[in-house]
């Protein structure tokens, strides 16, 4: 058989094919929408693996916003000092006492080795002195709401003495400690009040640096 | 279909309606017949010599008889073709070909590689044995066959075949009808310038000669040609040229007519084939002359002659005998027969272009046929590329879902790792809370009636600070108190009071003077009391319970 007759005879049949193969076979082998789909159902299968075991995960303890937002009220993110001295003065005038001076006496840090106590990591504190008067219930009232309120007071110091000039009134020196997870370097001295000036509970260190009235 | 035929002197064309399966035995219908006269020059001895003009006699032909189509059967004439009966080996077909046209080759006028060759087995009397069979070879110079197409198609015909007119005459007029087994059958055609012998068997072509003398005008005397031909028939007949049996003379020619035949008959009887002449079958535009039957009858005792019926034929056709061999081209080579051998008349260029045609049919057979499953196939592979996107859409889609889902969880975790931390921290920081106003608190309530407090100093230990007399490490927290009491009985009181309070360890009295006291003078116990806080006043706040993180 000549090239000719080969070509005759298989030419439709060839260009049949060609055809087929150019339209129909090559478009949709070419088109990479199987590697699309081998590649989609591979991530989805580990996805839904790591799902199912995030779901599988140990239930935290709270919700989550409620304990940040609780923890965030016991220690802030800032000293919130003037926030502290008008709360002071809040729950001194509640409890029936009254704040003579307050004002801040150190800072330690978490990298403090000199500090009061141990401080968590990323911890700041900030040691404040208080000076308030005022009957025995007064004052224990002030310092139950002091301790029970959201930001979290550790007081470290009680020095109740009894007013000598006014009977049954105790002047009590305090020494609390609140925390902020700011990282403090310094803070400005201690300003001491004025002696028996009332504490104005608006009246505060904008600057949250502390201080008196 | 048409059918042409034509002689050096006419052209005639029959057009039959289209018969059915079997030529013999049926009397078609003819629709219309007609004839040209051919100039001189156009056809010599049975080939075309001028196309040109055959292909204007051609029209002149269609003009003349009004032929509804324009599809003919080409007839060939016999003169244009030399047919050999021979004894050949069995071959295979294309060594057979060979065979054939070495064999005919010394017969033919021109070189064997100009001549369109076939050969035809016969299957009466044919194989003598297992490695002979009897074949009949034709040979016609391709170039006659291609003029008569080429011819036709100028005239703008559409050729069907070509078929060689005395192998049409034997198949056609049913001159093989009732034969009897292991005889022979002749076909006389009579013209008016020649006169054609077939010999045949039960239709198939065995001989055909072409006598140049006939009945008609102009043939009344031998040629000279005619008269050579004789002489060299005497040889094998026994007899001499121009001596006619019988002695009738009462048609010119006649007996020249038939002292051919007769010798041609002889010569074919004793030298190529014995068996007996069964029927002799006369047509053409002659074969009704007075006295030839006769004559004929009177030669060949031992066969009958007939004159071959007509089919049914239009008023207006003229003499329907003047076209035996047109009427029959058309009718063989429309219908064909099925049971007869035919001579393949096909040139080679036609061959090749048939051949390509076949060719070309079989590819496009075998594209028609492939075609559904390719368009089915590619219908599929487009189908399941269409719901292989769907899927990768979907399955993407899913992943963006599951990623977004991912995300959130672990947002939950993060903030809840950073909730852990913070509550933590404070945690840490509340344990570091001893609970001093709950100390206080406590000392003042383990107070006796008689005994009062000037003073109370709770605070968180030093490094290193602790209380009058303590040893071992140092607590978290001291404690210092000053108070009055009534008696030193009121003093031990307070001292047991305040010694049975878990969270305190390790009183010391420091001082306890009796003596006057306050504004009043009044006379009391004033003491002074140290000691170590060891524990918490207060327990530590429970963590609250957990709860579940809520998917998102």
């Amino acid at each position: 058989m000549t090239p000719r007759a080969v070509v005759e005879l298989a030419g439709p049949p060839l260009a049949a094919l060609a055809l087929w193969f150019g339209v129909g076979w090559l478009p949709p082998a070419m088109s990479g929408d199987g590697e699309r789909l081998v590649r989609a159902e591979a991530e989805r299968a580990g996805l839904l693996a790591e799902v199912a075991a995030a779901r599988e995960l140990p239930a935290a303890a709270g919700p989550a916003e409620e304990r940040l937002s609780a923890a965030a009220a016991a220690v802030p993110a800032e000293p919130q000092i003037s926030e502290f001295v008008r709360l002071v003065g809040q729950l001194a005038t509640a409890s029936g006492a009254a704040v003579d001076q307050m004002s801040p006496l150190t800072v330690s840090s978490d990298t403090d080795a000199e500090a009061t106590a141990q401080l968590p990591p990323g911890t700041s504190s900030i040691t404040l002195s208080i000076g308030t008067r005022g009957t025995y219930e007064a004052l224990m009232g002030f310092l139950d709401q002091l301790r029970h309120q959201p930001r979290l007071v550790v007081v470290d110091l009680i020095d109740l003495t009894a007013d000598e000039n006014d009977a049954g009134t105790l002047v009590a020196n305090l020494e609390v400690r609140i925390f902020t997870t700011a990282a403090l370097v310094n803070l400005p001295a201690p300003v001491d009040p004025a002696p028996d000036a009332p504490v104005d509970a608006a009246a505060g260190a904008p600057d949250g640096t502390g201080g008196a009235p | 279909m048409v059918g042409v035929a034509y002689d050096d002197w006419s052209l005639r064309g029959v057009e039959r309606r289209r018969p059915g399966r079997s030529v013999a035995g049926r009397r078609d219908e003819v629709l219309a017949a007609g004839a040209v006269e051919l100039d001189g020059g156009v056809v010599e001895h049975g080939e075309i010599v001028d196309v040109e003009r055959f292909a204007a006699a051609l029209r002149s032909l269609w003009q003349q008889a009004g032929f509804a189509t324009r599809r003919v059967v080409l007839g060939l004439d016999a003169r244009a073709a030399v047919i050999r009966r021979v004894e050949l080996p069995a071959l295979p077909p294309a060594e057979m070909a060979q065979a054939a046209a070495y064999d005919i080759g010394e017969l033919l006028s021109y070189p064997v590689e100009e001549a369109l060759v076939s050969a035809v087995e016969l299957d009466a009397g044919g194989r003598t044995d297992g490695s002979a069979i009897q074949v009949v070879i034709l040979a016609v110079r391709q170039g006659a066959v291609v003029d008569l197409g080429r011819a036709a198609r100028l005239a703008g015909l559409h050729p069907a075949a070509t078929e060689l007119v005395p192998a049409a005459l034997v198949a056609a007029i049913g001159a093989d009808r009732g034969l009897a087994p292991g005889s022979l059958g002749v076909v006389v055609e009579l013209g008016a310038g020649s006169t054609g012998v077939v010999v045949h068997d039960r239709g198939g072509l065995l001989f055909s000669r072409v006598i140049t003398a006939g009945l008609g005008t102009g043939a009344a005397s031998l040629s000279d040609e005619l008269e050579m031909e004789l002489a060299l028939l005497a040889g094998y007949a026994g007899g001499s040229a121009g001596s006619a049996p019988g002695g009738s003379t009462r048609v010119p020619g006649l007996a020249t007519v038939v002292e051919g035949v007769r010798r041609t008959l002889h010569y074919y009887i004793t030298e190529l084939d014995d068996r007996p002449l069964d029927r002799i079958v006369l047509c053409g535009a002659q074969s009704g002359v007075g006295g030839l039957a006769l004559e004929l009858a009177e030669t060949f005792p031992d066969a009958a002659v007939l004159r071959h019926e007509q089919p049914a034929w239009p008023a207006a056709g003229g003499d329907p005998h003047a076209y035996d061999d047109a009427a029959s081209v058309a009718l063989f080579g429309a219908a064909g027969r099925p049971d007869l051998r035919r001579f393949d008349l096909v040139p080679a260029p036609e061959r090749a272009r048939r051949s390509t045609r076949s060719r070309l049919a079989v590819g496009a057979a075998v594209t028609v046929a492939l075609a559904p499953l390719l368009v089915a196939d590619a219908s599929l592979r487009w189908a399941e590329r269409g719901e292989t996107a769907r899927e990768s859409a979907v399955a993407e889609a899913h992943v963006v879902d599951l990623q977004g889902e991912l995300a959130t969880f672990q947002d939950a975790q993060a903030r809840q790792a950073e909730a852990d931390r913070a509550s933590a921290r404070v945690e840490a920081l509340r344990l570091d809370d001893y609970g001093l106003p709950t100390v206080v608190r406590r000392m003042a309530e383990a107070m006796p009636a008689d005994t009062f407090l000037v003073s109370l100093r709770v605070q968180r230990s030093r490094t290193g600070e602790a209380p009058t007399g303590w040893s071992g490490p140092p607590p978290p927290g001291v404690f210092n108190a000053t108070g009055v009491a009534g008696s030193l009985n009121g003093v031990g009181r307070w001292l047991d009071g305040v010694q049975t309070l878990p969270l305190v360890s390790g009183l010391w009295l420091s001082q306890s003077a009796h003596g006057p006291y306050g504004p009043s003078e009044q006379v009391a116990e004033v003491f002074t009391v140290d000691g170590a806080i060891t524990d918490r006043a207060e327990p530590v706040a429970v963590p609250p319970p957990a709860a579940e993180v809520q998917a998102p």
